[in-house]
Protein backbone atom coordinates (compact mmCIF):
# COMPACT_ATOMS: atom_id res chain seq x y z
CA UNK A 1 0.00 0.00 0.00
CA UNK A 2 1.42 3.34 -0.50
CA UNK A 3 1.77 6.16 1.15
CA UNK A 4 -1.22 8.18 -0.84
CA UNK A 5 -3.47 5.39 -0.09
CA UNK A 6 -2.23 5.46 3.47
CA UNK A 7 -3.23 9.34 3.37
CA UNK A 8 -6.49 8.94 1.84
CA UNK A 9 -8.02 6.18 4.73
CA UNK A 10 -6.74 8.84 7.16
CA UNK A 11 -8.07 11.61 5.55
CA UNK A 12 -11.47 8.98 5.28
CA UNK A 13 -11.20 8.57 9.10
CA UNK A 14 -10.93 12.29 9.69
CA UNK A 15 -13.85 13.64 7.66
CA UNK A 16 -12.01 14.94 5.65
CA UNK A 17 -12.82 13.60 1.79
CA UNK A 18 -15.66 15.16 -0.17
CA UNK A 19 -18.38 12.37 -0.48
CA UNK A 20 -17.65 10.74 -3.51
CA UNK A 21 -14.43 9.89 -2.60
CA UNK A 22 -15.27 9.15 0.67
CA UNK A 23 -17.31 6.31 -0.15
CA UNK A 24 -14.67 4.88 -2.43
CA UNK A 25 -12.07 4.39 0.15
CA UNK A 26 -14.80 3.32 2.75
CA UNK A 27 -15.21 0.24 0.27
CA UNK A 28 -11.95 -0.13 -0.14
CA UNK A 29 -11.67 -0.63 3.81
CA UNK A 30 -14.13 -2.69 3.60
CA UNK A 31 -12.92 -5.71 1.12
CA UNK A 32 -9.14 -4.96 1.74
CA UNK A 33 -7.57 -6.17 4.56
CA UNK A 34 -4.36 -4.15 4.79
CA UNK A 35 -6.28 -1.10 4.53
CA UNK A 36 -8.73 -2.26 7.21
CA UNK A 37 -5.58 -3.05 9.84
CA UNK A 38 -4.38 0.62 8.76
CA UNK A 39 -7.92 2.28 9.09
CA UNK A 40 -8.16 0.49 12.87
CA UNK A 41 -4.66 1.41 14.23
CA UNK A 42 -5.27 4.95 13.11
CA UNK A 43 -8.82 5.18 14.79
CA UNK A 44 -7.15 3.25 17.59
CA UNK A 45 -5.07 6.20 17.93
CA UNK A 46 -7.30 8.57 17.06
CA UNK A 47 -9.92 7.33 19.67
CA UNK A 48 -7.33 7.15 22.46
CA UNK A 49 -6.14 11.17 22.13
CA UNK A 50 -9.51 12.06 22.20
CA UNK A 51 -10.41 13.42 25.34
CA UNK A 52 -7.10 11.93 26.88
CA UNK A 53 -5.06 15.83 26.18
CA UNK A 54 -2.75 15.68 29.58
CA UNK A 55 -4.00 18.35 32.18
CA UNK A 56 -1.90 20.61 33.56
CA UNK A 57 -1.59 23.25 36.39
CA UNK A 58 -0.02 26.13 35.64
CA UNK A 59 3.25 26.57 38.11
CA UNK A 60 2.75 29.97 39.50
CA UNK A 61 0.05 31.29 42.24
CA UNK A 62 -3.17 32.88 40.53
CA UNK A 63 -2.34 36.32 42.38
CA UNK A 64 1.13 36.22 41.09
CA UNK A 65 0.52 35.38 37.42
CA UNK A 66 -2.26 37.75 37.58
CA UNK A 67 -0.07 40.49 38.65
CA UNK A 68 2.37 40.26 35.90
CA UNK A 69 -0.28 40.10 33.61
CA UNK A 70 -2.28 43.56 34.82
CA UNK A 71 1.14 45.14 34.96
CA UNK A 72 1.80 44.90 31.75
CA UNK A 73 -1.67 45.66 30.48
CA UNK A 74 -1.85 48.90 32.72
CA UNK A 75 1.73 50.06 31.22
CA UNK A 76 0.84 49.40 27.49
CA UNK A 77 -2.37 51.65 28.62
CA UNK A 78 -0.25 54.22 29.83
CA UNK A 79 2.69 54.62 26.98
CA UNK A 80 0.08 53.61 24.16
CA UNK A 81 3.26 51.26 22.89
CA UNK A 82 3.04 48.28 21.67
CA UNK A 83 3.60 45.08 23.52
CA UNK A 84 7.76 43.83 23.71
CA UNK A 85 8.21 40.80 21.09
CA UNK A 86 8.17 37.12 22.36
CA UNK A 87 11.36 35.76 24.50
CA UNK A 88 13.52 38.58 24.34
CA UNK A 89 11.02 40.78 25.78
CA UNK A 90 9.95 41.54 29.30
CA UNK A 91 8.77 38.00 30.48
CA UNK A 92 11.28 36.09 29.63
CA UNK A 93 13.63 38.35 31.12
CA UNK A 94 12.30 38.31 34.27
CA UNK A 95 12.67 34.34 34.83
CA UNK A 96 16.59 34.33 32.18
CA UNK A 97 18.34 36.19 35.06
CA UNK A 98 16.70 36.50 38.09
CA UNK A 99 16.78 33.71 40.97
CA UNK A 100 13.68 31.28 41.64
CA UNK A 101 11.69 34.01 43.43
CA UNK A 102 9.10 33.21 45.65
CA UNK A 103 5.77 34.94 44.92
CA UNK A 104 5.83 36.84 47.82
CA UNK A 105 9.85 37.94 46.78
CA UNK A 106 8.57 38.66 43.24
CA UNK A 107 5.71 41.80 45.02
CA UNK A 108 8.87 44.01 45.71
CA UNK A 109 9.16 44.02 41.71
CA UNK A 110 7.21 46.60 40.57
CA UNK A 111 8.96 49.21 37.91
CA UNK A 112 8.81 48.50 34.59
CA UNK A 113 10.32 51.35 31.83
CA UNK A 114 9.71 54.60 33.17
CA UNK A 115 8.22 54.51 35.86
CA UNK A 116 8.18 55.45 40.19
CA UNK A 117 8.95 53.45 42.67
CA UNK A 118 7.28 53.18 45.88
CA UNK A 119 8.95 52.27 49.33
CA UNK A 120 8.22 48.92 50.40
CA UNK A 121 8.37 49.90 54.25
CA UNK A 122 6.17 52.91 53.48
CA UNK A 123 8.65 55.31 54.98
CA UNK A 124 6.09 58.56 55.11
CA UNK A 125 4.14 56.93 51.95
CA UNK A 126 4.68 57.68 48.23
CA UNK A 127 8.27 58.40 48.18
CA UNK A 128 9.73 58.97 45.08
CA UNK A 129 13.00 56.58 45.19
CA UNK A 130 13.70 55.85 41.43
CA UNK A 131 13.09 57.18 37.68
CA UNK A 132 14.39 54.97 35.04
CA UNK A 133 14.54 56.25 30.99
CA UNK A 134 15.47 54.55 28.26
CA UNK A 135 17.78 56.36 26.29
CA UNK A 136 17.93 54.13 22.86
CA UNK A 137 15.07 53.17 21.15
CA UNK A 138 17.02 49.29 20.79
CA UNK A 139 17.07 49.00 24.65
CA UNK A 140 14.55 48.40 27.43
CA UNK A 141 14.89 48.44 31.20
CA UNK A 142 13.68 46.75 34.54
CA UNK A 143 13.87 47.84 37.73
CA UNK A 144 13.49 46.39 41.24
CA UNK A 145 14.86 46.41 44.69
CA UNK A 146 16.13 43.98 46.74
CA UNK A 147 15.55 45.52 50.15
CA UNK A 148 17.51 42.23 51.89
CA UNK A 149 20.57 42.97 49.85
CA UNK A 150 20.15 46.77 50.20
CA UNK A 151 19.77 47.16 46.09
CA UNK A 152 18.55 49.30 43.46
CA UNK A 153 18.82 47.23 40.15
CA UNK A 154 18.41 48.63 36.90
CA UNK A 155 18.00 45.78 34.49
CA UNK A 156 18.83 47.10 30.60
CA UNK A 157 18.56 44.70 27.90
CA UNK A 158 18.41 44.55 23.83
CA UNK A 159 15.23 44.65 22.64
CA UNK A 160 14.21 41.79 20.60
CA UNK A 161 13.09 42.32 16.56
CA UNK A 162 9.30 42.26 16.76
CA UNK A 163 7.80 39.41 14.57
CA UNK A 164 7.95 40.06 10.56
CA UNK A 165 4.53 39.46 10.79
CA UNK A 166 1.29 40.00 13.29
CA UNK A 167 -0.10 36.78 14.02
CA UNK A 168 -2.03 38.34 16.78
CA UNK A 169 -5.90 37.43 15.91
CA UNK A 170 -6.79 34.02 16.06
CA UNK A 171 -8.36 33.71 12.73
CA UNK A 172 -5.39 35.61 10.72
CA UNK A 173 -3.23 33.58 8.88
CA UNK A 174 -0.01 33.06 10.81
CA UNK A 175 4.04 33.49 8.66
CA UNK A 176 3.52 32.23 5.15
CA UNK B 1 -4.11 49.18 19.12
CA UNK B 2 -7.96 49.00 20.95
CA UNK B 3 -7.68 51.34 23.74
CA UNK B 4 -9.76 50.67 26.51
CA UNK B 5 -9.48 52.17 30.18
CA UNK B 6 -11.46 51.53 33.03
CA UNK B 7 -13.63 54.49 34.31
CA UNK B 8 -12.41 55.14 37.95
CA UNK B 9 -15.20 57.06 38.86
CA UNK B 10 -18.23 53.97 37.46
CA UNK B 11 -16.82 50.80 37.88
CA UNK B 12 -18.43 48.12 35.65
CA UNK B 13 -21.31 46.48 37.66
CA UNK B 14 -22.02 42.72 37.48
CA UNK B 15 -25.39 41.27 37.86
CA UNK B 16 -24.53 39.10 40.70
CA UNK B 17 -21.28 37.72 42.60
CA UNK B 18 -18.36 37.81 40.14
CA UNK B 19 -17.23 34.41 41.00
CA UNK B 20 -21.30 33.10 39.75
CA UNK B 21 -21.09 35.27 36.64
CA UNK B 22 -20.81 33.58 33.52
CA UNK B 23 -17.91 33.64 31.03
CA UNK B 24 -20.23 35.66 28.63
CA UNK B 25 -21.17 37.98 31.68
CA UNK B 26 -17.51 38.64 32.47
CA UNK B 27 -16.59 38.80 28.81
CA UNK B 28 -18.97 42.03 28.20
CA UNK B 29 -18.18 43.50 31.90
CA UNK B 30 -14.22 43.01 30.39
CA UNK B 31 -14.87 44.78 27.10
CA UNK B 32 -16.14 47.69 28.65
CA UNK B 33 -13.13 48.05 30.88
CA UNK B 34 -13.61 46.10 33.59
CA UNK B 35 -10.33 44.64 34.91
CA UNK B 36 -12.19 42.70 37.69
CA UNK B 37 -14.00 40.81 35.19
CA UNK B 38 -10.99 39.90 33.07
CA UNK B 39 -9.17 38.85 36.07
CA UNK B 40 -11.79 36.50 37.28
CA UNK B 41 -11.40 34.84 33.42
CA UNK B 42 -7.70 34.96 33.85
CA UNK B 43 -7.91 33.05 36.91
CA UNK B 44 -11.09 30.23 35.17
CA UNK B 45 -8.90 29.73 32.70
CA UNK B 46 -5.38 29.85 33.24
CA UNK B 47 -4.45 26.18 33.61
CA UNK B 48 -5.99 25.06 29.99
CA UNK B 49 -4.32 27.73 28.30
CA UNK B 50 -1.05 27.41 29.72
CA UNK B 51 -1.41 23.52 29.33
CA UNK B 52 -2.14 24.24 25.44
CA UNK B 53 1.13 26.50 25.56
CA UNK B 54 3.01 23.29 27.55
CA UNK B 55 2.34 20.88 25.11
CA UNK B 56 3.32 22.88 22.46
CA UNK B 57 6.34 23.99 23.46
CA UNK B 58 7.17 21.38 25.76
CA UNK B 59 9.27 24.14 28.75
CA UNK B 60 7.77 25.43 31.46
CA UNK B 61 9.01 28.93 31.30
CA UNK B 62 8.43 29.61 27.35
CA UNK B 63 4.68 28.05 28.44
CA UNK B 64 4.14 30.48 31.32
CA UNK B 65 5.82 33.40 29.32
CA UNK B 66 3.78 32.40 26.43
CA UNK B 67 0.52 32.41 28.07
CA UNK B 68 0.62 35.68 29.74
CA UNK B 69 1.51 37.64 26.47
CA UNK B 70 -1.80 35.79 25.25
CA UNK B 71 -3.89 37.07 28.00
CA UNK B 72 -2.28 40.82 27.42
CA UNK B 73 -3.26 40.27 23.64
CA UNK B 74 -6.48 38.86 24.44
CA UNK B 75 -7.27 41.68 26.73
CA UNK B 76 -5.88 44.20 23.86
CA UNK B 77 -8.30 42.64 21.28
CA UNK B 78 -11.43 41.96 23.66
CA UNK B 79 -13.54 44.45 21.94
CA UNK B 80 -13.09 42.18 18.68
CA UNK B 81 -14.52 38.97 20.28
CA UNK B 82 -17.65 38.53 19.06
CA UNK B 83 -18.64 35.26 20.62
CA UNK B 84 -18.69 32.92 17.38
CA UNK B 85 -16.39 30.40 19.67
CA UNK B 86 -16.28 29.98 23.21
CA UNK B 87 -14.09 32.34 24.91
CA UNK B 88 -11.46 30.05 26.05
CA UNK B 89 -11.32 28.95 22.37
CA UNK B 90 -10.61 32.20 20.68
CA UNK B 91 -7.99 32.34 23.97
CA UNK B 92 -6.50 29.23 23.01
CA UNK B 93 -6.08 30.37 19.31
CA UNK B 94 -4.65 33.39 20.72
CA UNK B 95 -1.86 31.67 22.50
CA UNK B 96 -1.25 28.40 19.94
CA UNK B 97 -0.72 31.79 17.27
CA UNK B 98 2.30 33.07 19.63
CA UNK B 99 3.42 29.61 20.34
CA UNK B 100 3.71 29.12 16.30
CA UNK B 101 5.27 32.05 15.93
CA UNK B 102 7.80 31.10 19.02
CA UNK B 103 8.54 27.37 17.68
CA UNK B 104 9.75 28.94 14.03
CA UNK B 105 11.78 31.13 15.68
CA UNK B 106 13.47 28.17 17.26
CA UNK B 107 13.40 26.51 14.07
CA UNK B 108 15.16 28.78 11.66
CA UNK B 109 17.97 28.50 14.72
CA UNK B 110 17.91 24.65 15.14
CA UNK B 111 19.15 22.31 11.90
CA UNK B 112 17.07 20.34 10.87
CA UNK B 113 17.12 16.46 10.89
CA UNK B 114 17.43 14.16 7.35
CA UNK B 115 13.65 13.18 8.79
CA UNK B 116 11.98 16.16 8.76
CA UNK B 117 13.93 17.48 5.57
CA UNK B 118 12.59 14.58 3.76
CA UNK B 119 9.18 15.05 5.39
CA UNK B 120 8.95 18.70 4.20
CA UNK B 121 9.73 17.75 0.90
CA UNK B 122 7.03 15.07 1.21
CA UNK B 123 9.29 12.71 -0.52
CA UNK B 124 10.94 9.68 1.15
CA UNK B 125 8.64 7.12 2.94
CA UNK B 126 10.01 5.94 6.21
CA UNK B 127 9.77 2.88 7.91
CA UNK B 128 7.89 2.89 10.86
CA UNK B 129 6.21 -0.53 11.87
CA UNK B 130 2.48 -0.47 12.34
CA UNK B 131 1.04 -1.26 15.50
CA UNK B 132 -1.44 -3.81 15.15
CA UNK B 133 -1.85 -3.93 19.32
CA UNK B 134 -3.69 -1.33 21.32
CA UNK B 135 -1.26 0.13 23.11
CA UNK B 136 -4.12 2.09 25.50
CA UNK B 137 -5.71 -1.37 26.46
CA UNK B 138 -6.28 -1.85 30.09
CA UNK B 139 -5.24 2.05 31.18
CA UNK B 140 -6.75 3.69 33.65
CA UNK B 141 -8.14 7.30 32.52
CA UNK B 142 -4.75 9.44 34.59
CA UNK B 143 -2.31 6.67 32.82
CA UNK B 144 -3.02 7.13 29.60
CA UNK B 145 -3.00 10.91 29.87
CA UNK B 146 0.40 10.33 31.72
CA UNK B 147 1.44 8.09 28.65
CA UNK B 148 0.22 10.24 26.07
CA UNK B 149 2.11 13.31 27.57
CA UNK B 150 5.45 11.34 27.98
CA UNK B 151 5.02 10.25 24.15
CA UNK B 152 4.49 13.82 22.89
CA UNK B 153 7.57 14.73 24.41
CA UNK B 154 8.97 12.95 22.18
CA UNK B 155 7.42 13.59 19.33
CA UNK B 156 9.47 16.51 16.59
CA UNK B 157 7.53 19.72 16.71
CA UNK B 158 6.33 19.59 13.53
CA UNK B 159 4.67 15.98 14.23
CA UNK B 160 3.81 17.18 18.22
CA UNK B 161 1.76 20.14 16.95
CA UNK B 162 0.04 18.90 14.02
CA UNK B 163 -1.11 16.58 16.40
CA UNK B 164 -2.76 19.18 19.06
CA UNK B 165 -3.96 21.28 16.84
CA UNK B 166 -5.94 18.63 14.96
CA UNK B 167 -6.80 16.10 17.51
CA UNK B 168 -7.26 18.59 20.61
CA UNK B 169 -8.15 21.78 18.91
CA UNK B 170 -10.36 19.87 16.64
CA UNK B 171 -9.27 21.85 13.65
CA UNK B 172 -9.11 20.88 9.62
CA UNK B 173 -6.65 20.35 7.46
CA UNK B 174 -6.77 23.15 5.89
CA UNK B 175 -7.07 25.45 8.96
CA UNK B 176 -3.72 23.33 10.29
CA UNK B 177 -2.18 24.12 6.98
CA UNK B 178 -2.93 27.79 7.63
CA UNK B 179 -1.73 28.30 10.64
CA UNK B 180 1.55 25.96 10.09
CA UNK B 181 2.47 27.67 6.86
CA UNK B 182 2.81 24.62 4.75
CA UNK B 183 0.24 22.14 2.60
CA UNK B 184 -2.35 20.26 3.25
CA UNK B 185 -0.09 17.49 2.40
CA UNK B 186 2.14 18.46 4.71
CA UNK B 187 -0.13 18.54 7.26
CA UNK B 188 -1.71 14.72 5.94
CA UNK B 189 1.59 13.11 6.02
CA UNK B 190 2.80 14.92 9.66
CA UNK B 191 -0.46 13.83 10.86
CA UNK B 192 0.16 9.85 9.71
CA UNK B 193 3.73 9.81 10.87
CA UNK B 194 2.70 11.70 14.73
CA UNK B 195 0.11 9.01 14.97
CA UNK B 196 2.08 6.31 14.01
CA UNK B 197 4.99 7.35 16.05
CA UNK B 198 2.50 7.92 19.38
CA UNK B 199 1.30 4.48 18.74
CA UNK B 200 4.55 3.18 18.55
CA UNK B 201 5.83 4.70 21.73
CA UNK B 202 3.02 3.50 23.76
CA UNK B 203 3.26 0.38 22.47
CA UNK B 204 6.65 0.54 23.86
CA UNK B 205 5.98 2.02 27.11
CA UNK B 206 3.58 -1.13 27.20
CA UNK B 207 6.50 -3.41 26.87
CA UNK B 208 8.34 -1.54 29.46
CA UNK B 209 5.72 -2.05 31.56
CA UNK B 210 5.38 -5.52 30.92
CA UNK B 211 8.51 -6.09 31.64
CA UNK B 212 9.13 -4.92 34.63
CA UNK C 1 24.81 52.18 18.82
CA UNK C 2 26.71 49.60 21.69
CA UNK C 3 24.55 46.54 21.47
CA UNK C 4 23.84 46.09 25.50
CA UNK C 5 25.44 42.36 25.56
CA UNK C 6 28.96 43.36 24.35
CA UNK C 7 29.06 46.59 26.24
CA UNK C 8 31.09 46.31 29.26
CA UNK C 9 29.88 49.25 31.62
CA UNK C 10 33.15 51.82 32.07
CA UNK C 11 33.36 53.98 34.84
CA UNK C 12 35.95 57.07 33.82
CA UNK C 13 35.97 59.10 37.26
CA UNK C 14 37.37 62.63 36.03
CA UNK C 15 37.91 64.57 39.27
CA UNK C 16 35.79 68.11 38.67
CA UNK C 17 38.51 71.18 37.66
CA UNK C 18 37.82 72.55 41.74
CA UNK C 19 38.59 69.22 43.20
CA UNK C 20 38.60 68.64 47.20
CA UNK C 21 35.59 67.42 48.71
CA UNK C 22 33.03 69.73 49.80
CA UNK C 23 30.39 69.13 52.65
CA UNK C 24 27.25 67.95 49.40
CA UNK C 25 29.91 66.04 47.56
CA UNK C 26 29.31 62.85 47.40
CA UNK C 27 31.89 59.92 47.15
CA UNK C 28 31.31 56.78 45.13
CA UNK C 29 32.58 53.65 44.39
CA UNK C 30 31.99 51.71 41.10
CA UNK C 31 32.78 47.85 40.62
CA UNK C 32 32.18 46.55 37.10
CA UNK C 33 31.27 42.58 38.16
CA UNK C 34 31.44 40.17 35.06
CA UNK C 35 28.84 37.38 36.07
CA UNK C 36 29.54 33.36 34.67
CA UNK C 37 28.58 30.15 35.14
CA UNK C 38 32.08 28.96 34.68
CA UNK C 39 34.24 28.38 37.31
CA UNK C 40 37.01 30.03 36.13
CA UNK C 41 36.92 33.41 33.57
CA UNK C 42 38.72 33.21 29.97
CA UNK C 43 40.52 36.82 30.85
CA UNK C 44 42.51 35.86 33.35
CA UNK C 45 42.85 39.67 34.15
CA UNK C 46 39.43 39.20 36.24
CA UNK C 47 39.96 39.02 39.53
CA UNK C 48 37.95 37.26 42.76
CA UNK C 49 35.37 39.11 43.91
CA UNK C 50 34.96 40.83 47.25
CA UNK C 51 32.44 38.47 49.49
CA UNK C 52 29.76 41.56 50.27
CA UNK C 53 29.17 41.91 46.59
CA UNK C 54 29.11 37.83 45.83
CA UNK C 55 26.47 37.27 48.28
CA UNK C 56 24.05 40.25 47.23
CA UNK C 57 24.34 39.29 43.44
CA UNK C 58 24.16 35.83 44.14
CA UNK C 59 21.18 36.17 46.15
CA UNK C 60 19.36 37.69 43.52
CA UNK C 61 20.69 36.84 39.85
CA UNK C 62 21.15 33.22 38.36
CA UNK C 63 24.62 33.31 37.53
CA UNK C 64 26.92 30.68 39.94
CA UNK C 65 30.28 33.07 39.75
CA UNK C 66 31.24 36.81 39.90
CA UNK C 67 34.96 38.41 38.89
CA UNK C 68 35.74 42.03 39.47
CA UNK C 69 36.78 43.61 36.29
CA UNK C 70 37.08 46.67 37.75
CA UNK C 71 36.99 49.01 40.42
CA UNK C 72 37.33 52.61 40.55
CA UNK C 73 36.71 55.55 42.91
CA UNK C 74 35.33 58.76 42.22
CA UNK C 75 33.83 62.07 43.88
CA UNK C 76 30.97 63.79 42.74
CA UNK C 77 30.92 67.68 42.74
CA UNK C 78 27.22 68.90 44.24
CA UNK C 79 24.62 70.06 41.85
CA UNK C 80 27.48 68.54 39.04
CA UNK C 81 28.81 65.78 37.07
CA UNK C 82 31.68 63.05 36.98
CA UNK C 83 31.75 60.32 34.00
CA UNK C 84 33.37 57.21 35.49
CA UNK C 85 35.22 54.69 32.91
CA UNK C 86 34.65 50.57 34.12
CA UNK C 87 35.73 49.51 30.49
CA UNK C 88 37.57 50.92 27.39
CA UNK C 89 33.63 51.36 25.74
CA UNK C 90 31.53 52.31 28.36
CA UNK C 91 30.95 55.07 31.36
CA UNK C 92 28.48 55.84 33.24
CA UNK C 93 28.19 59.69 34.11
CA UNK C 94 26.91 60.11 37.41
CA UNK C 95 25.28 63.70 38.05
CA UNK C 96 24.56 64.94 42.27
CA UNK C 97 21.14 66.44 41.90
CA UNK C 98 18.69 68.43 44.19
CA UNK C 99 17.66 66.33 47.26
CA UNK C 100 18.68 62.92 47.71
CA UNK C 101 18.27 62.21 43.90
CA UNK C 102 21.69 61.30 41.86
CA UNK C 103 21.36 60.35 38.40
CA UNK C 104 23.27 57.40 36.57
CA UNK C 105 23.55 57.89 32.71
CA UNK C 106 24.87 54.46 31.07
CA UNK C 107 27.27 55.70 28.08
CA UNK C 108 28.33 52.73 25.53
CA UNK C 109 30.93 53.62 22.99
CA UNK C 110 29.98 57.22 23.13
CA UNK C 111 26.18 57.20 22.93
CA UNK C 112 23.80 57.13 26.14
CA UNK C 113 21.94 54.12 26.60
CA UNK C 114 19.47 54.71 30.13
CA UNK C 115 19.16 56.62 32.41
CA UNK C 116 18.02 56.68 36.57
CA UNK C 117 17.19 59.28 38.64
CA UNK C 118 17.43 57.16 41.96
CA UNK C 119 17.50 58.83 45.82
CA UNK C 120 19.53 55.54 47.47
CA UNK C 121 19.42 54.72 51.05
CA UNK C 122 22.39 55.03 52.80
CA UNK C 123 24.55 52.17 52.09
CA UNK C 124 22.31 50.86 49.22
CA UNK C 125 23.83 50.18 46.08
CA UNK C 126 22.29 50.59 42.82
CA UNK C 127 23.14 47.79 40.21
CA UNK C 128 23.02 48.88 36.16
CA UNK C 129 23.23 45.71 34.46
CA UNK C 130 22.59 43.53 31.90
CA UNK C 131 23.32 40.19 29.64
CA UNK C 132 26.65 39.46 28.35
CA UNK C 133 27.72 36.98 25.44
CA UNK C 134 27.17 33.48 26.18
CA UNK C 135 24.98 33.71 28.83
CA UNK C 136 26.97 36.00 31.35
CA UNK C 137 26.44 39.09 32.44
CA UNK C 138 27.72 42.15 33.71
CA UNK C 139 27.06 44.41 36.67
CA UNK C 140 27.85 47.56 37.70
CA UNK C 141 27.69 47.96 41.49
CA UNK C 142 27.81 51.63 42.83
CA UNK C 143 28.17 52.44 46.29
CA UNK C 144 28.34 55.76 48.43
CA UNK C 145 30.99 55.77 50.77
CA UNK C 146 32.34 57.47 53.43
Amino acid sequence: MNLEIKLQIQAWLDGELPEAEALRVAALVKRDAASKSLAAELETMRAALTGNEPEMKLPETRDFYWSKIRREIERLESSGSAPLATTGGWMHAWRRWLMPLTGTAMVAVVAVGLAWLVTPQGQGGDIFLAEIENLSEDVGSYSFRAPAQNMLVVWVYDKAPLPAVDSDLPAETTLQ
Amino acid sequence: MNKRKTNPVEPVKLPQEIGTCSDEQLVRAAQKGGMEAFEELVGRHRDKIYARAFSMMRNEDDAVDLSQEAWVKGWQRLVQFQGDSSFVTWMTRIVINLCLDQLRKHKRQRAESIEEMAEESGGVERQMPAVTINPTAGLERSELRARIDRALGQLSYEHRTVLILHEFEDLEYKEIAKRMACSIGTVMSRLFYARRKMANLMASYKREELNS
Amino acid sequence: MCRIHRCWAAVLVGLLITGGVSAADIKVEAVLVWGTNDQKPKDANLKALDKAITEKLSKVFKWKNYFEVSRKKATIPSRSSSKIAVSKECEVEITEMEGPKVAYRLIGKGNPVNKTVAALTKGESIVIAGEGVNETAWFVVITETE
